[in-house]
Parts: structure tokens; sequence; C-alpha cells
């Protein structure tokens, strides 16, 4: 009841903008970006021209240079090779030796590719134009701990497993009966082998991103606005819960987003899985303009804070899914579940939970951040930024079972910060990278568990050093499992889901008692200094800090042994 | 609406052991009161003394780090006691797009009230607060200070709380709006609502309370009613009029008029007259204002 | 103009008291890291065409031999050729990863049945690989059969791996590097206004001896410089990681050009909705729409930074430059003069 009332307050203000002489210009604006759309996508061109190329008179590369708007043809020589041009055509190419050399050689082999296709389709000996079809066959294999034990081979014996299912009809050949038939791709050309890269389903899903991320700045912006003038006392002294003014004040936003997504989502013709996908990053959107809306101190940090957050948010969902070929890397996003979904390709669980599943878990906890700074205090004082999250962490942490949380919903921002490392380290050689990812991910995880501690030990009831510890220490321990189980799964490196079990249950009880000591005991190091001001605080960090480190050098240097 | 008589009447806003602390730093320690139905409750003291804080915490707005406060026996913690209560800000931070009404009819809904009856309320209360009929289709932007006080007042009162916590209420207000606010409290005392205010303006809190709570660095110093007060921490004043000029004096008609604010500069002053060749013609013991009483806590 | 040095202190002075300046280097170390990391890092290991990478796999090779040849010069391939229902068994029995079979028509016609697992990265990887080599065993049997063909076919070799994707670093990383603060920096030029006009700090500001052009000239300077400043900060990262940048004095020219045009638009959109919540969409909109209209120009933003940055910069890129910078100072004009318009109305 209160919950729609403020809903509908909320959308009373923030269209009350729209009068006579703003109405028009909006429209204006947004018609232009219609009409302009599709034409974005024919001339969104980076690379033109990017390659200088010198083409001989009689080269029968001529005409191919031309068909690529990548390659600029300069009046040039072959004495020019390593300078103006990159690269010098007569009856075969010559590239300059450079990174930009083999970029272009790598660029006219695809451009000379494309353009013979086109040629060749015209021949009439197609036999001689496509001499090549390949038949693509998918089908299972023996489990992999199957392959394990029988390690002597027994050629003769093994055709329990032959039937390649009741509807495949025998064809005399092995090989292509071995596959049913849904699982064969038949008769594609060489260039077509891979799944083309899914350009239209990526644009379209940035497509979709651009409004809400509009959708965002409102709802932070009027959230603001807002508390700039003190007006949420009266929210906050009315007999509405936090919740009930955060869900009302979003539900409009939410409302515009779920629009978005139905039209869009039916238009499109996006699978269920896909769709999933689509309302949490709707969702995630919407929980990180909430939490900075009631963060930032002024329009300008808040533009800031914004346009930092969708900034990685897009670059986290966009660049994995542009690799569709690495399933590893591309299904850290969920836009590749999107984007998998839309070009009617079937998507896994495992997948599924891991593109997903860190993303829910971090909307979640920016929620409940969102809950924990929703007091007059935290939203109306102009406290430091790092002061007032930390109000919020320490409601949130303040219980038993909220410190165990705490530690669970940690291993998502511990996943993401380790991630961010990994990318700042990398472009360091290997050798200097692996150290530092080794002493970074441990300083990450243990600041983030005293952090929880802290929070705790600062609020209401505190419980002894000890058992914080051992609190966010399990708490931690569970997440990192269970974030284990589903990379594993996701990541297709176990076969299928039964092994799952395995990791928790299988092995020796060392390996998994190990770490969940490991984060027991650095949880408690680390707590223990907590309370005691800023230099003890410290103190016991680097001795958590130092103690994982010494834990997993071990491992590092039993893995290598 | 009951009246309580006074004697039985339960309290139906408890503050006990009420503190908030910054780290170290207490802004506010150990707040006991209480507020009974048709008595009104002054908290003063000067600025940073906690007065906004206390407030606060007893409506629920922060979180005490020490204590509970209650009202009608449920915490005002929780979200739901909150409709027992009636709070105004200090600022009054509406919305300045939105007209009277129109306000009015939000905080009705967020309180529960059906329209009609929100609708009803609302027109009343703007009545009985003499906001004239054409500012109520205005936006609150472009209503007069005092105006837009009578619309935040409204608001609290809105959904007829049985407890009123007005943060500095007179605020912004001319003089004569002022004593028609007065009026409208004690209207609403006799009606039997719970009321605790905090005023800068020690004049109203003499005139309405019937509890005075002195505030001194968040700390309760003294409290009771004017008199009490006026018993324990009172030092009278003496007023001498004389027909002689002497230090401190002004004329005042024919006569040379001075204040003094003990026995012994009395005595003194006295002896000076006389010293002079004037006569006393008299000597008049005032009553100490609550001014003063604050002022000798705050000294002390 | 010491005046005018004072407000531009007094808004660097706040943008780097809130810190939060840091969010937005922040922001783009994580475009370039993140962006790095996946291209260079994770690729290089997974990408099957990098020797050092590749995971060794067992074939098996079925027929009368032809394809075999290529993948047997691939050195993480083991290839054995075997009959087909043996080979089909050895697959099902996961000892080898995969079955090539080779069957050639009464046309000449040669169709490669390729059986492997369903999905999982291995068999990702080892289709990838396949691709590769089929394309290049396609183009050996067309150079066979040129006879057969009115075409002439052209082939070029495969090149060597280069060190990293050139095209990505130079024609999508570094546009975005250039770009960001741009867009940044135009929303903070509109800020400082808006924050002004909301906290009516602006008077304050007035009653200083002060024209409003020269107080609005004070604001926009600051971001002005923070854009070239941080892609310079950006290029010296990719420098330092033998990235080079060419043509330094265009890439800054090309910044200030597109900062001018975005703050001059952030100025007048934070004077003209200041009072609202709605300044930012509004600025993100128009930003939008400036964006798609510089599709226009004879060579996009885009591409400008890309041929700029690589050295490949021709008449058509100082061009476009020329009108960017003549629209940057028009725009940041006219804006700045409409927003003064609009802030001395403010004051009634």
């Amino acid at each position: 009841m209160g919950t729609w009332a403020v809903a509908w307050h909320e959308v009373r203000r923030s269209t009350a903008f729209l009068n006579r002489r703003t109405a028009p210009l909006l429209a204006l604006v947004f018609v232009g970006i219609l009409l302009l759309g599709p034409f974005v996508v024919s001339r969104l061109d980076a690379q033109r021209g990017l390659y200088p190329v010198g083409v001989a008179a009689d080269s029968p590369f001529a005409p191919v240079v031309a068909s690529d708007a990548r390659f600029a043809a300069l009046p040039a020589t072959q004495a020019d090779l390593g300078g103006r041009i990159a690269l010098w055509v007569d009856t075969a190419p010559h590239a300059e030796t450079s990174a930009r050399g083999t970029a272009a050689l790598q660029a006219l082999r695809q451009a000379t590719q494309r353009w013979l296709d086109e040629r060749l389709s015209a021949e009439a000996d197609q036999a001689a134009a496509f001499p090549v079809l390949v038949n693509i066959l998918n089908a299972p294999q023996a489990p992999v701990t199957a392959a394990a034990s029988s390690a002597i081979p027994s050629t003769a014996t093994t055709p329990a497993s032959s039937s390649a299912g009741p509807t495949a009809t025998p064809t005399a050949n092995p090989v292509l009966d071995a596959a049913p038939p849904e699982a064969r791709t038949l008769a594609v050309k060489p260039r077509d082998v891979n799944p083309p890269f899914p350009v239209r389903s990526l644009l379209l899903t940035f497509a979709f991103l651009i409004p809400m991320n509009l959708v965002a700045q409102l709802h932070a912006g009027s959230l603001l606005a807002e508390r700039t003038r003190h007006r949420t006392v009266l929210l906050l002294a009315s007999p509405l819960a936090p919740w009930q003014i955060l869900a009302g004040r979003t539900l409009p936003y939410l409302g515009i987003g779920l629009f978005v997504w139905l039209v869009a989502g039916v238009a499109v013709g996006v699978g269920w899985l896909g769709a999933i996908a689509a309302l949490l990053v709707i969702v995630f959107v919407l929980a990180t303009s909430l939490l900075l809306g009631l963060l930032a101190r002024s329009p300008r940090e808040l533009t800031f804070l914004l346009t930092g957050a969708t900034t990685m948010l897009s670059t986290f969902l966009f660049l994995p899914a542009i690799f569709t070929a690495i399933p590893q890397v591309a299904f850290l996003s969920p836009v590749a579940v999107i984007s998998a979904s839309i070009e009617g390709d079937s998507v896994g669980w495992g997948p599924f939970l891991c593109a997903t599943l860190p993303l829910a878990l971090v909307a979640v906890s920016l929620v409940l951040l969102s809950l924990g700074l929703t007091r007059d205090e935290t939203l109306h004082g102009q406290a430091s930024l790092s002061s007032r999250l930390m109000a919020s962490l320490r409601r949130l942490a303040a219980t038993r079972r909220g410190l165990l949380v705490a530690g669970i919903l940690a291993v998502p921002f511990a996943l993401a910060l380790q991630l961010f490392l990994l990318a700042l380290v990398i472009p360091l050689t290997l050798y200097a990278a692996i150290p530092a990812v080794v002493l970074g991910a441990a300083l990450v995880e243990e600041g983030l568990k005293q952090a929880a501690v802290s929070a705790h030990r600062t609020a209401g009831r505190p419980r002894p050093a000890w058992l914080s510890g051992v609190l966010v220490g399990s708490g931690f321990f569970l997440g990192e499992k269970l974030a284990l189980i589903v990379g594993l799964v996701g990541f297709g490196l176990l076969p299928s889901g039964q092994s799952a079990l395995a990791v928790l249950g299988g092995g020796t009880g060392l390996l998994l008692i190990a770490p969940l000591a490991l984060h027991v005991v650095a949880a408690m190091v680390g707590a223990s200094g907590t309370g005691r001001g800023r230099g003890w605080t410290l103190t016991a960090l680097a001795g958590a800090w130092a103690l994982h480190c010494a834990y997993n050098l071990a491992i590092l240097a039993g893995a290598l042994a | 609406m009951v009246k309580w008589p006074r004697a039985v009447a339960r309290a139906m806003l408890v503050a006990s052991g009420l503190g908030k602390h910054y780290g170290p730093v207490a802004a506010v320690a150990e707040v006991t009161l209480e507020v009974r139905p048709g008595t009104i409750v002054g908290l003063v003291g000067n600025n940073g003394a906690g007065k906004s804080t206390t407030l606060k915490m007893l409506c629920g707005l922060v979180e005490p780090t020490t204590g509970t406060a209650t009202v009608d026996g449920q915490a005002t913690l929780r979200p739901a006691a909150r409709k027992g209560i009636g709070y105004l800000p200090e600022d009054s931070p509406l919305y300045d797009e939105q007209t009277p009404l129109a306000c009015l009819a939000f905080f009705g809904s967020l309180y529960g009230l059906r329209r009609k009856e929100s609708k009803a309320r609302a027109e009343t209360l703007l009545r009985r607060l003499r906001l004239d009929e054409p500012f109520w289709k205005k936006p609150i932007g472009e209503l007069s200070k005092g105006s837009a006080r009578k619309v935040a007042i409204a608001r609290a009162l809105l959904h007829d709380p049985g407890v009123l916590i007005l943060d500095e209420p007179a605020s912004g207000l001319d003089p004569a709006t002022r004593r028609e606010l007065d009026a409208f409290l004690l209207e609403l005392r006799a009606e039997g609502k719970a009321i605790l205010l905090s005023a800068h303006n020690l004049r109203q809190v003499e005139d309405l309370c019937d509890t005075i709570v002195l505030l001194h660095q968040g700390q309760i110093a003294a409290r009771g009613s004017l008199s009490e007060l006026r018993h324990a921490f009172g030092t009278p004043r003496y007023r001498l009029h004389a027909d002689r000029p002497f230090p401190g004096s002004a004329p005042q008609g024919p006569l040379h008029v001075g204040e003094v604010a003990s026995p012994v500069l009395l005595e003194e002053a006295l002896a000076r007259v006389r010293a002079a060749g004037g006569t006393p013609v008299e000597v008049e013991s005032l009553p100490p204002s609550l001014d003063d009483i604050l002022r000798r806590v705050a000294g002390a | 103009m010491s005046q005018l040095g004072a407000l531009a202190r007094k808004e660097l002075r706040d943008i780097l008291r809130e810190k939060t300046i840091v969010v937005a280097l922040v922001v783009q170390l994580f475009i370039a890291g993140f962006s790095t990391f996946l291209a260079v890092g994770l690729t290089g290991l997974y990408d099957p065409s990098s020797t050092s990478a590749r995971t060794r796999a067992d074939i098996a090779y079925v027929g009368p031999g032809g394809f075999d040849g290529l993948l047997k010069d691939a050195r993480n391939l083991h290839v054995q050729p075997l009959e087909a229902s043996a080979a089909v068994a050895a697959f099902q029995a996961r000892r080898v990863d995969a079955v090539v079979q080779e069957e050639i028509g009464a046309d000449g016609l040669h169709t490669v049945n390729l059986l492997l697992e369903d999905g999982g990265i291995p068999a990702t990887l080892l289709l990838t690989q396949m691709k590769g080599l089929l394309e290049r065993y396609e183009e050996h049997l067309r150079t066979a059969e040129q006879g057969r063909l009115q075409q002439q076919v052209l082939t070029v070799p495969v090149p060597a791996k280069a060190d990293a994707p050139y095209a990505f670093v130079y024609a999508t990383l570094l546009p975005l590097l250039v770009f960001t603060p741009v867009f940044l920096s135009g929303a903070v030029a509109g800020d400082t206004v808006t924050q002004e006009v909301q906290t009516r700090t602006l008077v304050l500001l007035r009653s200083a001896p002060l024209g409003v052009p020269r107080i609005l000239a004070g604001k926009l300077l600051v971001p002005l410089l923070l854009a070239p400043a941080q892609m310079l900060l950006w290029i010296a990262l990719l420098t330092l990681n033998h990235l080079p940048v060419a043509n330094l004095p265009g890439l800054i020219a090309l910044s200030l050009s597109t900062t001018l045009i975005l703050a001059g638009a952030g100025v007048a959109i934070a004077a003209g909705f200041g009072r609202s919540n709605t300044v930012q969409a509004a600025y993100a909109l128009v930003a939008i729409l400036l964006a798609l209209g510089s599709l226009l120009l004879p060579a996009n933003p885009l591409n400008l930074a890309a041929l700029l940055a690589t050295g490949a910069a021709d008449a058509r890129v100082w061009t476009t430059l020329g009108i960017l910078a003549a629209l940057g100072v028009v725009t940041t004009a006219v804006g700045m003069g409409w927003a003064a318009r609009r802030l001395r109305m403010e004051r009634a």
C-alpha cells in the first residue's frame, strides 16, 4: 500500500520536468536516435583505412584491396614498405615485418577468401570451386573417469555404447552413424565451420542496455535530488519500512525496464534462459543505481560513480561475450547467454549459472547495502563514501547469521576484485604476474573478511573475535566452494552434474578441511585486531595475509612438485 | 478522543536510557523521559545540546546506541509503531512542486488513510491552521515560509497521531502566527495529545509546557515544571528603583532603575545610592527566567 | 585572468577533494586492463592458432589420404590411420579425441566428416584449429584444379601469429580510451553548473566581480584539461606495453575538440534543466545523439582515433579533425552564451 503510494509519487515527480518546452525537445532527441539507429550500424566502422597498402598496376589483388574498406590503397612503390605502407601487393602480397604488417596480411587473407567465395559461387564447376565440404558430427564419448580406468586398449570389445540412438537411419558409414541426426551439421564450407560471430544479437543486446543506462541515471538522480534537501526524512519517519521506501522509489524504473524487456524480448524472440539473464541485467543495473543514488553526495560525484559503474558493467558484459568461440571467457557474462538465446543456440545449466550466479549475488549485496544505508544519518550526512558504506555493512553484519551471510556474499566481490587484479597485472610479464596474483588474491580475500568482521565488531552486540572469525571464514569457505562447483560445471571441466558432489564429498578429507581451516584461522587472525584502532587492525590484516600467502605458496609448491 | 485525567494517564511516549554515541563521543547520553496524554513537554538546550538527535531517536529516525524509545508500548524503531507519531522536522522538507492538498494526500496514503478520510482531515487541519483556501492548490514552493510551515504542521497531524514530536515548531514564523500556533498547540493538548517539542524560543516553552527538560551536552541537566526549575536553579534578581543615578542604572521616568543578580550586589548598590545622598525608593525581587536557568546550567 | 585561474583552481580542488576522479581513472584502467587481459592474456592462452598453447589431441584418420598430410604437419596433433568402425569405437572409448574421415567423390569433391564430442572446450578448440586446416586444404585443392575454373585462384599465406591483436588494440581499445574521458568531462562540466544551480551558490560567485561567461569559462577549464591528460596517461601505458602510438598532437587535438563539443552541450543542458534531476539523462541522450551524428562526418571519430594512432592519417582525417575543432569552438561558444543568459535570469 505505502510502497505503491511512493511509487506513484515517484512517477509524478520524475515526469514533472516534461512540460511544453522540454517534451518536444526530448521527443526530437529520441526520434533522432531511432532514425539514426540503423544508419549507425552501417557506418560504425573504426577500421576503415587502417592498413595503408600499395598495389602494383597489374596486381590480381587490386580488386580484393578495393573490396575491403580496411585497406587504403596509396600511390606507392615497394620501397615504401615498412614506412608509408604496411603491405605491398603485386602478384603476391609482401608485408612489412611488424605487428601492423602481420595484421594487414591477416586482413588481406580474409578479404581474399571472401572475395574469391563470391566469384567462385558463379563458377559452373562447383566441385572445383569448393572442393571441400565438411560434415560436423557431434557424439558423446565415454566419461573421463572411465577412460582413465580402461587404459588397456581393447579395440575388439568396445561395442557396448555404440548404439547411436533409435532414430538414426543407417547410412553404411559408421562415422556418420555415430552421431544422432540432430547432432549433424552437413555440407558446410570450411569458412563456415565456426558458428558465425553473433554480431546481430550482440548489437541487439547492446541496444537494450543503452535505455537501461538512461533509466539508471534517472533513478539515481531522483534519489540524490531527494536526499540533497533532506526530504527523505518524512518518508523515514512514516510507518514505511526501509525496503518499502526503496521499493517504491525503484518500481517505476523497474517498470520501464520490464517494459523494454518485454517488448525487446518478444520482438527479438529470445529463449527463456536468455530472458532470465536479461532480467538479471536489468535488476543489476537498478541495484547499482539504487546504491549509488543513496551514496553520492553531489551530482558530479554521482556522474563519476554512475558512469564508472555502467562502463565497468558494460565492459564486463560485452567484452567476454565477444569471444564466443571460447566458452570459458564468453560465459563470464550473461550477455553470452542472451546472445546465444537470440541465436537459438541451447545454453547448458552450467554456463548459465556461471554467467548469472555471481552477478545475482552481487546484486543482492548491493540491495542489502542500500537497505543498510536507508537511515537518516547515512542518507543525509556528508560523511565520506567509505565510512557510510561501512555504516551500512555494520547493519548487515550485526548478527551472527548476518556475518555468515556477509562471508558468503564477499566471494563474488573477491572474485571480481581478483579478476580485476589479474587484468591489471597481466600486461606485466608472466613471471611478475603470477606472484602478484598469488599475493594480491590473498590480500583481497583477507581484506574483505576483515572488513566484514570489523563492521560486525563495531556494531551493536559484537561476538568475540574468534567467533567472528569462525563465522566469516566459514561463510567465505561456503561461498568459495559454491563458486568452484559452478565454475567447474559451467566451464565444462566436470563432464556432468553428477561429479559436482564429488568435489565436496570426494577426494581426501584434507582437501576439504584444509581450505576451511585456512579461511577460519586467517579470518580469526584478522579479526583479532579489529576494534582496537588502525594500527592493530593493519597488523592483524598483515598476519592473516601472511598466513594466507604461506598456504597459497605451499599449495602452489605442491602442485609444481 | 478520550480525555485522560492526568494522574491516571499512562505515558504515551517513553524514553529510557536513550543514548547515541559516535565512536567514543556521546552526542546524547542516558536520556529518560516520558510524555503523558494531555501534556506538553518542552526540550530546551543550546545548539548542539542534542535536542534534534533525541527527538529523532524518539521517532525512530535514528537508531539509539543505548536505551529504547516506545510509543504506546511499542518500540518506535518498528515501522508500524510510527503510525502513532506525528513528527515535524526542524526544516520543512516538503516537495516544492506539490500543492498542499496533493502533499497531504500523498502522506495520507503513506499512513494508510482512505482517500476521502485523508482529504477531509487535510481540509479541516488547513482550516484550523488558518491557511487560506486559495493557497491550497498552489505549489508549496510559491508559498511564504509561514504558510509552508503550516502545511508541514498539518502533515504531522494528518493521521491523527496520539503523540506529537515537534522540532522547533515555531521556526520561521512571525510573532502573530506564532501566537496562533501556541493557541493551536494548547487546543491539541486539551484534546489529549501527548506533545514533545523542542524550542529555541524560550518564551514559547515557558508559556506552553507542563514539564521542561533541560539538555546540556547531551545529558538531562534539569527537569520539572517552570516553578520547580525556578525553585531549584533560580537565583532571584533584584530591581532597584532610586532617585539618584548609580552604576548600571538607567532613567525610567523620574526614577533611576537598575538590576543586580545577587543579594550581595544589592547591598552594595544600596550602599552606593545612600553614599551619594540618594534614597532607595523600591526593591523588587524578580523570578529567574528560563533563559537565566539555562545560562546557569550551561555555565555550571 | 588570475580570477579565472582562481575559479579553475577551486573546481580542481573540489574534484580532487571528492576523490571521485579516482573512480573515473579506475574505470578507464579497468577497460584498458580488462580488455588487454581478455584479448592478450586469455585468448592468447586459448587461441588455437598460437602454437605454444595448443592442446595435444589424438586424431583418427579414415580415408584414402590427402587431408592427413596437413593434419600431420600440425605439431600438436597425433594422427593414426584407422578403419571407420575401429575409429568410431576408439572415439567412443575416448582413446582418440576426434575422427576425421575423408571421402572423395567422382567429381573430385572431398567430403570431410568431423566426429567430435558435443560442446566442451577441447572440442571447440579442436574445431577452430580444424577450420584453419580445412581452409588451407581447400586452397590447396583449388589451386591444383585451377584448370577447371575461370576465375584465377588467389591465395595469401597464413601470417605468423602477431604479438597483440592489432586491430583490437588500435581500432577498439584506443578509441575507447580516448573518448571515455571526453564523455566524462562533458558530464562533469554540466554537473558543476547543476551543483551551483541546485545549491544556489552561483549567487555567491556572481557577487564577486566576474561576469557569468568568465565564471563558466573557469568551470570549463578543468574538464577541458582532464580529458587529454587522461588520454595521455593511457597512451603512456600502451607505449610501456610495446604498443606505440603515433601522432600525439593529432590525438590531443581530437580529444580537445570533442571535449569542447560535449562540454558546451553539457553546460547548456545543465543551465536549462538545472533544477530537475534529469540533467544527466538529458546529457546522455544528447551525447548519444551527437555520437550518432558524428557518423555523418567523412571519418567517424572512432576511425579518426584509430587512423591517427596508427599513423595512417590522410587528408580525410585532417579535414574531419578541422570540422570537429570548428564545431567544438562554436558549440562551446553557443552553449556558454545560452547558459550565461539562463543563469542571469536565475537571479530574478
